[in-house]
Parts: structure tokens; C-alpha cells; sequence
């Protein structure tokens, strides 16, 4: 018993220390699968924020090179409300995107968030805060899948109206005011 | 350098190598992409993509669950083509697969959350202690045939795996009310919650309360109500973005009526009665998961469990421990998982008028370790899979699963697998280390018929006292399975056919023996008898016959102490053959079909003088049509119609049909009204009486309603 005991408090030593955080750049599968719900988002929202009328393609915008490859290859030939997804990396903010994705590797995301050219564009994050900071909405990893917090408060001002079913499964974030 | 030695090598410093992987979905639907694992490689032991699993898979969704209005996890199970589950009583369920179903050796490993809950003192499943909130579940996934490479042991006839929601995705507070005509009620409500951005929480608590049935078998009152009281908690922590901590308890309450045919001590005939069990359980699990790398993550895993039972028949008080580590990595092209297991079971089993223990020996120990490489020889298309669990118990020594594993994809849609694999089913503690009194033999049962009315009047109704015995010459099972599959998936149907063969050597049988044998001196009473035995054909119960015709006092006394043992043993072979067939179709976007047909055919080959412990040669069948409908947006209706035979069980066949109805009633509510076993009579499942001592009941159509509410 004693030895038994021994060996597994070792083992266990072992491992706390081989459990160390090492490993947070976002992997290739998981860019492709929040690239699948960007995509997602836009497809079960309404409001003036996209008009496919005015509009020839559904474009997705971010300043990650990396995200942008992996999001062209996942949603290739994907429409949202009969309009052609496409995926755009920009230096600069810019108008004309319908979702902005910003990445964890942005430097100064609030700015970006808060540029006017993106006042009505549906803003997406996966950083610590990014909704505090003026975001819609933020990735997050549990249990090794992805989840997502959303203000719909936020959504709101962005004329963004968000299907119940989506807003159900994500982390409403209250605003302070609120 | 060895094979094996280079392939650890590997698997230890693989996480820090830069590697391929692979980004395609398969679906970029919202509620696919809510269910994908960021990584490839499955932590959990959790099918990633049923289709691609080189083993014949059924996966029942959160939403098939909750349309079929099933409020118990058995009922859930017979929705799945190939699995026996047949009702004892309004308490007690025998489970199987591809094979008999059997209240106490189901061969079947189930996991809550990857937490055993294999009972090691009868290698069992209690069923009825299984309550966890329906409306939590996200979704079963049950592998017919064996899973003991991967899982353990005492999964050669299958794995259910029952996965829970994560708690992320139950942030809320739910109650829900049923009632019915075999449910007085069941209340649950359950509470879940965030911990800031640190992770999230719920806890739930459950009270059930089952009336009796309205007709048993035998000529008695049913008496197979019960009471349980629950408290399930989970705790799911984000530490980092790579390291998440789970933390899973519960603890149950329950009091278990019923009726039991049992033995009278003194005359070793047996008599009916009512009986009240009580059992209390509770567990704790903590499991750590840790992304190493884009392509490699890993999990330690350590379980505790403590069981107090008390009944008719037996009282027990068992704990374990569990501590489970794995690994997995992507290598290139191919993936490595490598594990090792420890547990330690501490049984204790008070003596009662019917099952003793025959040894002092208390500890249950096993440990052992997994290595399996999954190959792509062509990407996407030809995929070959080998390992071995190998596993040391006290009781039998080291044992040995090898697998392998081929799955072929010719086309996006289509899928062919094969694979060959050795399971092991080990003992119980009580096959190893009890004896259990049975009804006793009659004399007029052993002596021919012919002399019957040679005994003395005295004798005619005498028993003879016979005990079950377990034995540590009890080796374990081991089979050998050879299995071939197919799986098409198109948009709108798809087909999935398995076949086996499984040939299983040491396969358990009785053989019978008195004790103390008979007296030399007996054979005096045959020389003297000679004229009488001429002729006559005399065997050890014909000596007997003998004695008692001549010396009535010697008879008696001889007869007092005379016991009949039916020993275990295992020198049997068992050949096991058969398939599942399912076929689903989607009618546009509001119906969905799904007709299952399996069969399973099991023949024994028992050495003389052994017979079979768990049922005889026979061919299980079993049908399955399912159909869900969308009424409205709000509204489903789901049948569910079924036909069995019953032979195994001592049972006619039977067909039936459960209809379900779900109203959405508003985002906040939602109604279920349901009815089960509709076009027949009140019938038995299940009355293989030799093999439990539980009276069962019979299973009677019913009505239930269902009440789910969010606050």
C-alpha cells in the first residue's frame, strides 16, 4: 500500500509539472472551426447591418493573414442570405466589412473595435475582455470546444438582431450600465 | 532498439515536433461546430466521427433522446438496434449486447464521463442506480462488439459511453416534473451557472418514486416499488487555454421493494417473498486534460466510488479507486495513444442465509497499459489501426486484448472496415469467492421415475441442499472476434451493416458433484442388493436409492450432510455469430425513418456433465423501426416500434409501439406526453428465473407526461 502510494504521488508530481501552459497559439483546426461560426453568426442574424441588396458578397475582414487563409479554404463557396461569402485580410480598418474578426495576436484590439469604419459590422473576438472592450462577440475555450460570449446590447446598437437559438448557446455579457 | 521502445520514444517527445494537421469540417453546421473538438485527437476516448470508426458504432443525439420520451437510461438503450435491454421489473433491467441479456454478466463496460461503473462484485451494471437528468445528456455512443483494447476489460460485447454536457452549455436553471402510470413521480431541478471567465458549474437534485406493478409473476402481490433520492455536481474549469479540470460528483439514496423466490434453510425448498434492499452510493471524479500541442494532448483521470447494499440475499459495501492516464499525439500522418490504468477495489460482503464468502481475500487489484497507432496509408481513404491493452488483476494473472483495425473510404460516402480482436471478460468476486444457496434438488428430481415409488414415503418430498460455488480455478473469458462493416452516408440516407463471429474459450459453465461423496460402505448395500441392481442400471444416485430402500437411519443421516455442488467452471466454449443492419432515411425536412434489424445467435459447447450458468443456445432478433415527425415548428411526434423474440428469456415474442409527443410550448417550456408497449397486452421480458432470484413483473402499456421548464 505504502509503495503503491509512493509511486502514484510521483507519477502525479511528474505530471503537474509536464502541465505546464506551453501551447496557446490557436491551431489550424480551430481558426477553421471559428471561421464555420463567423459564418454562422451572419447567417442566422438579421438587420440593416448587411443589406443584400446593396451588397454583391458577405464579406468577412481580418488583420490575421493566418486566420484569413484558413477562413477562405473552410467557407469556400459559402453564401449567406444568397450572397457569396468572401474573406478579406486589411491592414487598416476599413468600411465595407460585414464581420470583422480580430485575432488574440492584434495589438491594441480596442482600437480597431472602436474605428468608425466599423460601426456597423459585426465584430468578433478571442481575447480575455474583448467584449468589455467593445466587441459583440468573443471566442473562448472550454472543455476543448469552442464557445463564445455575446452582448446583445452591443449587437443591438450595431443594428445586428441575432437568432435566439444562437444568443441562447453563447455567454451573455451584461454591460456595466446595465 | 525495439519496436515498441522506438514507438514510446516517439510518443514521449512527439508534442514539441512541428506537424501536419488536418482543418476540413465535415459540416459547417452551428450545432456540428458547437460539438467539435478543437483537437483532433480524442482525450476522452470519444468517437470523433462515428462513420469513420472502424467498429459498429450507434450514436443517440440529446435530441433523439429527449423526442423519444424515455425518462431512464435503460428505456434509452432499447432505441439502439443490437442492444438487448429487457425489463425484470418496475426496478431492474438486464442489458446486453450480442449476446443474452443477463441482470448480473452483461460483458458490457459503461462509462459515465469515462467513469466505470462496472460493479466488480457481480462484473454487472446497476441499472437502477444509473439517474442522471436526461435533459444533461449530450449524447450515448454505443460500440457493439468488443472495446476492451481501448476501454478495459469486461467490454466483450460492447462499450456504452453516456456523455454529459459540458456544464458551458447548461448555464441555467431547469426543472422538470413526469408522472405516468408506472412513475408516481420524478422531479428534477438543476442549477448551473458561470464561475466568472474560471469556468462554469451545475448541480442537480432528482426524486423518484415507482409504484408497483399491476400483476407479477407466480401467485403474488407485486411489490416492486422504490424510492431514490439523488444529488449530482459537476465543475468544469478553465485553468488556461490548454488546461481544463473537471470535477464530477454524485450521491444516490435508494430504497428497492420487490419480490424474490428464495430458499427456506431447513428444507431447501423455496418460497416467495417480499424484500426491501437499500443501497447507497456516491462517487468523485477528477480529470485534468492538457493540450500539449496543436497535435498532441494528454489526461490524468482519477475516480473514487463507494457502494453500501443491503438486501434479501446479500449485503455489500465496495469501494474503488481509479486512476487513469493517456496520451495521445499526432505523428505525421499517423496517431499514437498510449495510457496506463490502476484500480484498486476493496469488497466486503457480509455473510447472509444465502451467499457466503469463502475466503478472507477482500482486495480487487488491476493495472496495465494501452498502446494503439492509428495509420494513414492513403490520407483520407485507407486507414489501419493496431494495439494492445494488456492488464494485470489478482485474480487471474496478466491478460492480453490485441486489436486490429482497417477502414477503407473508396468514396466520400462510403466506408468498409474490418477488424479481428481479442477481448477478455475476468471474474467476479463472487464467481471466484462465493457460495450461494440455491433451491435444493429433489430426490424425486434424481431418481429415475421408474423407482420413484421405491423410496420410503418419508423421503418423497425431501431437497437435497445445493450450493453454487465459486472458484479460483474460475479463469477468464477470452474471446476472439472477427468483424466486417460497411457504412454508406448520402444526404438524404444512409446504411450501416456490421457482421461478427466470435468464438470465446473458457467460457463459463457448472459442473455438479456431491459432498461429501458417497460413503464407501454404500457399495455393501449393492453386493448385498445385488438381485435388486441387476438389471436396474444402478448410478451414484441409484447407490443412493439403495441405501435409502434398505437402511433408512444411515439414509437420513447421509442426507443431512450431503450437499450438492454446482461448481463453476469455466472449460466451456461459446461461438457467437450475427449482425446489425440499420437503414435511415430523411423524407424531405420534417420526417426521418430508421428501420434496425439484429440478430445474434449463440451456441455453447460444454464438455460432459457442464451446463450452461447464463442461458442456453438460442438466436436472439430483434426489430426496430423508429420515426420522427415534425408537426410544426414546435411540435414533434416520434413512434417507435419494436418486435423481439423471447426464447433466451423463457418469454413469447413480442412486438410493440411507443408514441411520443413533444410540444415547444413556448422558449421556456416544453410538454412531453408519451405511451409505451401500445398493441399488446401486459407481458414478461424476462423470466430466466434460474438466473436471478428476482420474481419479475409484468411489463403493462403505460402512459407518461412530461414537464421541462427553464427559469
Amino acid at each position: 500500500m505504502v509503495v503503491w502510494l509512493k509511486r502514484t504521488v510521483s507519477l502525479l508530481a511528474l505530471l503537474l509539472v509536464v502541465m505546464q501552459p506551453g501551447y496557446s497559439v490557436a491551431s489550424e483546426r480551430e481558426y477553421a472551426i471559428k471561421a464555420g461560426f463567423i459564418y454562422n453568426f451572419a447567417r442566422y442574424s438579421e438587420g440593416e447591418w448587411f443589406q443584400p441588396a446593396h451588397s454583391s458578397e458577405y464579406l468577412i475582414c481580418s488583420t490575421d493573414g493566418r486566420f484569413v487563409e484558413i477562413a477562405k479554404r473552410t467557407l469556400k463557396d459559402q453564401m449567406v442570405k444568397d450572397r457569396l461569402v468572401v474573406v478579406k485580410q486589411i491592414e487598416l480598418p476599413e468600411s465595407g466589412c460585414n464581420s470583422l474578426f480580430v485575432s488574440a495576436t492584434q495589438e491594441e484590439p480596442a482600437a480597431l473595435v472602436h474605428s468608425p469604419e466599423f460601426r456597423s459590422t459585426m465584430i468578433i473576438g478571442e481575447s480575455k475582455g474583448f467584449v468589455q472592450a467593445g466587441g459583440h462577440l468573443n471566442f473562448f475555450i472550454a472543455g476543448g470546444k469552442i464557445r463564445f460570449e455575446v452582448s446583445p446590447s452591443k449587437l443591438k446598437r450595431a443594428h445586428i438582431k441575432m437568432s435566439s437559438k444562437v444568443l441562447r448557446m453563447g455567454r451573455t455579457v451584461v454591460e456595466a450600465s446595465q | 532498439m525495439t519496436l515498441l521502445k522506438r514507438l514510446l520514444c516517439v510518443a514521449l517527445f512527439a508534442p514539441f515536433s512541428q506537424l501536419a494537421s488536418s482543418t476540413e469540417l465535415d459540416t459547417l453546421e452551428f450545432d456540428s461546430l458547437m460539438d467539435s473538438d478543437v483537437q483532433l485527437t480524442s482525450v476522452m476516448k470519444r468517437l470523433q466521427a462515428a462513420k469513420e470508426t472502424g467498429a459498429s458504432v450507434y450514436v443517440l443525439s440529446s435530441e433523439e433522446i429527449e423526442r423519444s420520451g424515455a425518462s431512464s437510461i435503460p428505456e434509452v438503450l432499447n432505441l439502439v438496434p443490437g442492444i438487448e435491454a429487457r425489463q425484470i421489473d418496475n426496478n431492474y433491467w438486464a442489458i446486453s449486447s450480442r449476446g443474452p441479456a443477463s441482470l448480473y454478466v452483461s460483458k458490457l463496460l459503461v462509462l459515465v464521463d469515462g467513469q466505470s461503473i462496472y460493479n466488480p462484485v457481480h462484473a454487472g451494471v446497476n441499472w437502477e442506480s444509473l439517474n442522471i437528468p436526461l435533459f444533461d445528456l449530450e449524447r450515448i455512443e454505443v460500440i457493439r462488439g468488443p472495446g476492451g483494447q481501448l476501454w478495459g476489460s469486461n467490454a466483450t460485447n460492447g462499450v456504452i459511453n453516456i456523455i454529459t454536457k459540458h456544464t458551458e452549455d447548461t448555464r441555467n436553471t431547469a426543472g422538470q416534473v413526469e408522472t405516468g402510470t408506472v412513475l408516481n413521480y420524478k422531479a428534477t431541478i438543476r442549477h448551473g451557472g458561470a464561475l466568472g471567465s474560471l469556468g462554469s458549474y451545475r448541480v442537480s437534485a432528482t426524486s423518484k418514486d415507482v409504484p408497483e406493478s399491476k400483476e407479477s409473476r407466480y401467485d403474488i402481490e407485486p411489490n416492486d416499488s422504490s424510492r431514490s433520492n439523488t444529488l449530482n455536481g459537476r465543475l468544469d474549469l478553465n485553468l488556461s487555454d490548454d488546461l481544463f479540470w473537471l470535477v464530477q460528483g454524485n450521491y444516490q439514496s435508494q430504497e428497492i421493494n420487490g419480490n424474490a423466490r428464495v430458499t427456506d434453510t431447513d428444507s431447501y425448498s423455496t418460497f416467495d417473498t417480499a424484500y426491501r434492499s437499500e443501497l447507497k452510493n456516491y462517487s468523485l471524479m477528477s480529470r485534468i486534460e492538457h493540450s500539449l500541442s496543436e497535435n498532441s494532448s494528454q489526461m490524468l483521470q482519477v475516480t473514487y466510488a463507494y457502494t453500501d447494499a443491503q438486501d434479501i440475499y446479500y449485503e455489500e459495501e465496495n469501494s474503488s479507486l481509479d486512476v487513469d492516464y493517456q496520451m495521445n499525439t499526432r505523428v505525421g500522418s499517423a496517431q499514437l495513444d498510449w495510457g496506463a490504468n490502476y484500480r484498486l477495489s476493496k469488497l466486503k460482503m457480509a455473510d447472509t442465509d444465502y451467499v457466503s464468502m469463502l475466503e478472507d481475500e477482500t482486495d480487487l487489484k488491476q493495472y496495465g497499459g494501452f498502446l494503439q497507432a492509428q495509420m494513414e496509408l492513403i490520407p483520407q481513404a485507407l486507414k489501419v489501426v493496431v494495439g494492445n491493452k494488456s492488464e494485470y488483476n489478482n485474480l487471474t494473472g496478466w491478460e492480453h486484448q490485441p486489436m486490429a483495425r482497417v477502414v477503407w473510404s473508396p468514396t466520400r460516402e462510403s466506408t468498409l472496415w474490418a477488424s479481428a480482436s481479442q477481448g477478455v471478460r475476468i471474474p467476479s468476486w463472487i464467481e471466484y469467492y462465493s457460495q450461494l444457496l440455491v433451491k435444493g434438488v429433489a430426490l424425486t428430481d434424481i431418481v429415475d421415475s421408474e423407482y420413484q415409488a421405491l423410496l420410503p414415503d418419508e423421503l418423497s418430498d425431501y431437497r437435497i441442499k445445493r450450493v453454487v460455488l465459486g472458484s479460483d480455478n474460475v479463469k477468464a473469458e477470452t474471446s476472439f472476434s472477427k468483424e466486417l462493416g460497411y457504412r454508406y452516408h448520402d444526404i438524404n440516407w444512409s446504411l450501416d451493416l456490421s457482421l461478427f463471429h466470435t468464438q470465446s474459450d473458457r467460457a463459463l459453465g457448472l459442473t455438479t458433484d456431491l459432498s461429501p461423496e458417497l460413503p464407501a460402505s454404500l457399495y455393501e448395500y449393492q453386493v448385498a442388493n445385488d438381485a435388486l441392481a441387476t438389471g436396474l442400471g444402478f448410478s451414484d444416485f441409484d447407490e443412493l436409492l439403495a441405501l435409502c430402500m434398505v437402511d433408512y437411519i444411515q439414509c437420513t443421516s447421509y442426507l443431512s450432510q450431503v450437499t450438492i455442488h454446482s461448481n463453476l467452471t469455466t472449460e466451456s466454449e461459446l461461438t457467437t455469430y450475427g449482425g446489425e443492419v440499420v437503414v435511415k432515411r430523411q423524407f424531405g425536412e420534417a420526417i426521418t425513418a430508421e428501420l434496425g434489424y439484429s440478430q445474434t445467435t449463440y451456441r455453447y459447447d460444454h464438455p460432459d456433465d457442464v451446463v450452461s450458468v447464463v442461458s442456453s443456445d438460442s438466436t436472439l432478433k430483434k426489430w426496430l423501426l423508429k420515426t420522427s415527425v415534425e408537426l410544426s415548428d414546435n411540435q414533434t411526434l416520434t413512434l417507435v416500434g419494436h418486435y423481439q423474440n423471447g426464447e433466451a428469456y423463457s418469454v413469447d415474442s413480442h412486438y410493440g409501439l411507443d408514441l411520443s409527443w413533444n410540444w415547444q410550448a413556448s422558449q421556456m417550456a416544453r410538454l412531453n406526453l408519451t405511451v409505451n408497449n401500445l398493441l399488446h397486452g401486459d407481458k414478461l421480458e424476462y423470466a430466466n428465473s434460474s438466473e436471478t432470484y428476482i420474481i419479475p413483473t409484468y411489463v403493462e402499456p403505460s402512459f407518461s407526461a412530461k414537464l421541462h421548464v427553464l427559469f
